[in-house]
């Protein structure tokens, strides 16, 4: 269970405090309880000195008057008369005179002569007695007679050799332990026990001494006794006679209640002051713990805020504790601190971290919130593209190029200042969001833009001077978002950049062609992966042999919502969008499948594949090698047709790449001549088999003069040095009959087929008679 | 040393034996203690011949008192005669008896005391001074004719016609006091005194009981 930082410190000082209170009172009930049983004990010690002492002096006394009445020569006189009666009256007589409550005088050989009491002493006990004094100067002690105990002295009667012996006795009774009492200030309690089952009991605590079944008892202790009438006593025997006729004891009592409730009112103290301080514990351990906590409290509040963006709070740091205002110092050092870094990334979010200016998301949103805010007004977007800025970075390294850049938003700063926003969208290209300016007020911002723009920047002592290229786009005419607007702004600066004008107004109708090749590339990607490309062949005429002996694979691909795209878009796509090696990757699997597939056939058709520039690269003759391998191809199963602009883009590796081609054993075939360079010095240099014709000059050639004499010029061209020559678009009988007559080697075109695919064509080829040339 | 003790009663034995003519003979008793030591102050009784009136002796015996003792602290006496108690010291004595055979006193007296007490009945008389316990004297008060005191030798002479068939004996230190015993003779010794070994208790000064003092007996 999770519990609060105030409860907790509450808790643990309280339970210490507890804890150690329990211990005070403890120990003070302990000491006192200790100090009450010593002092007891003490008071006992005492008091037995003092009881034993008593004891003593008693009997002393007792034995003075004894020895003075035995040496009485009328007491020797009457207890010598032989006269029983005579000797009863003398001892009842002299008894009374030394105030003794027994007197028993008792022959040498321990026969009672006379005693005045009712009961009497065991004779056997007598004559113990008597053996036991051996120097028969007379003894002295404590008996017990039936239910009565006695202190006695026992001395002879000499006359004046002895003649018989005289015990004087008195009587240990009630009066006697109340005088006890009185002096030692202990409770006193004699108890004998006879061997005749006789019991003698005296005690000064009148309760005991009440209880008849205690006194009567023989084996009940005194401890027993005591705590069976509930009472608290600390005892201390005393023996006072043992035998084997009886034994007495003594004991000495002191009530431990009184001596506890002397300590009554310090326990009583204890406890109060005890109880005070644990309240006012309570009390400061939960302000304590609240003075603690609630700066934390405090903090966690504020934390709060900061977490929800709010640095607005600060913590007064003025709390008594040093910790804490400490904490509430860093912590308001690390809410501002937390404060500025937002600030910068906000900053570093929306702005260009080199020149400063407003970054592509920030200018977004600024013209989002302009538009919103007030959708009326007009607003013109001016991407500003700084030309050739690539060739700056190489010449004179990036410092000198940022340094441009930095110098050149400065510029631009300047002029828009307050009055329209400025960003950079990447590395030389720059927006410029123009107020209040419409189609027909361009003009004059653009050239104002120009002027001040391509004015030489003086760079590190160096003088740059830019050229800039626009584009251009307005709201709300061509656009009511923002990103729309940019986007648009930028097709008609790749426009600009494209057809290398200074600027270029946004046309409508440019975003739509601009997305559907978006989509187109996009689809072609799907397309690739789906295998939802198709090739046809469109077969090839020999005109020598009469027979179609030739195919050219072309790609057909038909986009599920454009329909059937011409190769020469989507390749021109694909070559864009570096989708190249994929789909020559693609065609080139699926012509080599088909061409061993046809050569299993004994089909005896050869097919040519078009080749992109983005194929002419050092390592694509190795693929087509391991193709063959593969497909278990000779290469003069496949044909490969180069546009020649595809070889003059890099004319160096290109034709390295063809002369490996034609190593391997490819023939090697010029697509679309006539139409590019046609450059003869080039043609030379290739080492190609074949020219063919582009279709422009074929498709009316039947017509049209022209191209009547351009193409068979070009054909002997050709023948004369050394090339076959293939003419495509032929459409007609009549171009059919011309080329051939001509001299043409192989026809192409409508005519004879047009591409199908490879099952159609298998139909087609069974059924197919080449045409009878007209003369 | 015993023998050296014994010397002078060998003597004796040698006068007895030549005075055999006379028409009575003395016989001789030597009383011995446990440790063959001589035993003085034996009374030795012949129980044969009552004293006579004619036999008593017209004066008086003496027990005087010298240095607060009785002197001689025993002495034997015919029952009838008289006896004088002559104070030596210069205190005054009061010497009494609560024997049976005679309860006297003689009250504080110095010198000598008004008349002499007369002891007529048989027995031990044990006297006392009623202010010095410490005196303690004996008189053998014999109904017969023919006794004796031991000297101190140990010796007690008796004369007799023929040799005494018993004898009857008292020491005021046996250890049944005041009890004369009767001891019957078989065969007298052909020399020396009949021996009578004694079984006596000396009294040995007692400390007084001063204090009271408990006792624990088992």
């Amino acid at each position: 269970m999770k519990m609060s930082l105030r409860n907790r410190i509450a808790i643990f000082f309280l339970s210490l405090l507890i804890v150690s209170t329990i211990a005070t009172i403890g120990s003070v009930l302990l000491a006192t309880n200790n100090s009450v049983k010593v002092q007891a004990q003490a008071k006992l010690n005492v008091g037995k000195k003092v009881f034993e002492q008593l004891l003593n002096e008693r009997g002393n006394q007792l034995l003075n008057s004894a020895t003075v009445l035995v040496a009485d020569f009328g007491f020797k006189d009457a207890v010598t008369s032989n006269d029983q009666a005579t000797i009863e009256s003398a001892l009842v007589n002299n008894r009374n005179r030394i105030n003794a409550d027994l007197m028993m005088l008792i022959t040498l050989n321990g026969e009672v002569i006379s005693s005045q009491q009712a009961h009497q002493l065991d004779t056997a006990y007598i004559k113990v007695l008597l053996k036991s004094d051996q120097t028969k100067s007379g003894l002295s002690g404590i008996f017990l007679i039936q239910d009565e105990i006695f202190q006695y002295v026992m001395l002879p009667v000499k006359a004046p050799i002895t003649l018989a012996w005289a015990i004087v006795a008195t009587r240990i009774d009630k009066e006697f332990a109340l005088q006890l009492k009185e002096l030692t200030n202990l409770d006193v309690i004699f108890k004998a026990k006879g061997n005749k089952n006789n019991v003698a009991f005296v005690s000064t605590i009148e309760s005991i001494q009440a209880d008849i079944h205690a006194r009567s008892s023989n084996d009940t202790s005194i401890k027993e006794l005591l705590s069976q009438h509930e009472l608290n006593y600390l005892t201390l025997a005393v023996k006072l006679s043992e035998s084997d006729f009886f034994e007495i004891n003594a004991f000495l009592n002191t009530s431990l209640r009184e001596s506890f409730l002397q300590f009554y009112p310090l326990k009583v103290q204890i406890v109060i002051i005890a109880g005070i301080t644990l309240i006012l514990s309570i009390i400061s351990a939960f302000f304590l713990a609240r003075k603690i906590t609630s700066p934390i409290i405090n903090l966690a509040k504020v934390t709060k805020e900061v977490s929800s963006g709010n640095y607005k709070e600060i913590i007064e740091p003025n709390h008594s504790s040093v910790e804490i205002s400490r904490l509430s110092e860093h912590f308001n050092i690390m809410q501002k601190e937390i404060a500025s870094r937002e600030e910068k990334l906000t900053y570093l979010a929306y702005n260009d971290s080199l020149t400063g200016v407003a970054n592509r998301s920030y200018l977004i949103k600024q013209l989002s919130d302009s538009i919103s805010s007030t959708p009326n007004k007009e607003i013109a977007i001016v991407r500003i593209y700084i030309d050739k800025f690539k060739e700056v970075n190489d010449t004179f390294g990036y410092d000198i190029g940022d340094a441009l850049l930095i110098a050149f938003a400065q510029v631009l700063i300047s002029y828009t200042y307050r009055t329209h926003y400025v960003a950079r969208l990447n590395a030389a290209e720059f927006a410029v969001i123009l107020n209040n300016v419409n189609d027909n007020t361009i003009t004059e911002k653009i050239t104002n833009f120009q002027t001040i723009l391509e004015y030489p920047l003086s760079v590190h002592d160096l003088r740059l001077k830019n050229h800039i290229i626009m584009g251009i786009s307005f709201y709300p005419k061509q656009g009511n978002e923002a990103e729309q607007l940019l986007r648009r702004s930028e097709i008609a600066l790749n426009h600009a950049k494209d057809f290398k004008l200074d600027y270029f107004i946004y046309e409508e109708g440019q975003d739509e062609r601009h997305l559907r090749q978006i989509d187109l590339i996009n689809g072609l990607k799907e397309a690739l992966k789906a295998d939802a490309l198709n090739i046809h062949y469109q077969a090839k005429v020999d005109s020598k042999l009469n027979v179609v002996n030739q195919v050219e694979a072309l790609l057909r691909w038909v986009h599920p919502k454009y329909g059937v795209i011409s190769p020469e878009e989507f390749i021109t796509l694909a070559e864009q969008t570096g989708l190249m090696p994929s789909l020559t990757n693609w065609v080139l699997t699926n012509v080599f499948t088909q061409a061993s597939r046809w050569k299993k056939q004994g089909l005896g058709i050869t097919i040519a594949v078009n080749l992109s520039a983005y194929d002419l690269v050092s390592d694509f003759p190795k693929n087509l090698e391991l193709l063959l391998i593969k497909h278990q191809l000779q290469p003069d199963d496949i044909m490969l047709e180069i546009t020649e602009s595809a070889v003059m883009n890099n004319p160096e590796v290109a034709i390295q790449v063809l002369h490996r081609l034609k190593k391997i054993g490819f023939s090697l075939s010029i697509d679309d001549y006539g139409t590019g360079y046609s450059s003869l010095s080039q043609l030379k240099n290739m080492p190609i088999d074949e020219l063919k014709i582009d279709k422009s000059f074929v498709i009316h050639l039947d017509s049209d003069k022209n191209d009547q004499a351009i193409v068979k010029s070009t054909i002997e061209l050709a023948h004369n040095i050394g090339l076959s020559v293939v003419a495509e678009g032929v459409e007609t009988l009549q171009s059919f009959s011309m080329l051939k007559h001509w001299g043409c080697n192989k026809l192409q075109g409508y005519l004879i087929s047009r591409p199908i695919s490879a099952s159609d064509f298998e139909t087609w080829l069974q059924e197919y008679k080449v045409p009878e040339a007209s003369s | 040393m015993f023998w050296k003790q014994l010397l002078p009663q060998f003597c004796a034995f040698v006068g007895v034996s030549i005075a055999p003519l006379t028409s009575a003979d003395r016989y001789q008793i030597q009383f011995v203690d446990d440790e063959n030591k001589p035993v003085e102050f034996a009374v030795i009784a012949h129980p044969n011949a009552p004293v006579t009136e004619a036999l008593l002796p017209a004066e008086p015996a003496v027990i005087d008192q010298i240095d607060m003792q009785f002197s001689p602290m025993v002495i034997a006496i015919e029952q009838g005669r008289t006896v004088s108690f002559p104070n030596s010291d210069n205190i005054r004595h009061h010497v009494y008896s609560f024997s049976k055979a005679k309860r006297f006193e003689t009250k504080l007296y110095a010198n000598k005391p008004d008349a002499p007490i007369l002891f007529d009945q048989a027995g031990v008389v044990v006297l006392g001074c009623n202010i010095h316990d410490t005196m303690i004297g004996y008189i053998y008060v014999s109904p017969w004719r023919d006794f004796a005191v031991s000297d101190q030798n140990g010796i007690a002479e008796i004369q007799a016609a023929e040799a005494p068939q018993s004898l009857e004996y008292w020491h005021p230190w046996s250890l049944l006091p005041n009890q004369i015993i009767t001891h019957n003779i078989q065969d007298w010794p052909e020399t020396g005194p009949l021996i009578l070994k004694l079984m006596l208790n000396k009294p040995e000064p007692q400390p007084e009981l001063k204090t009271f003092k408990r006792r624990y007996l088992k």
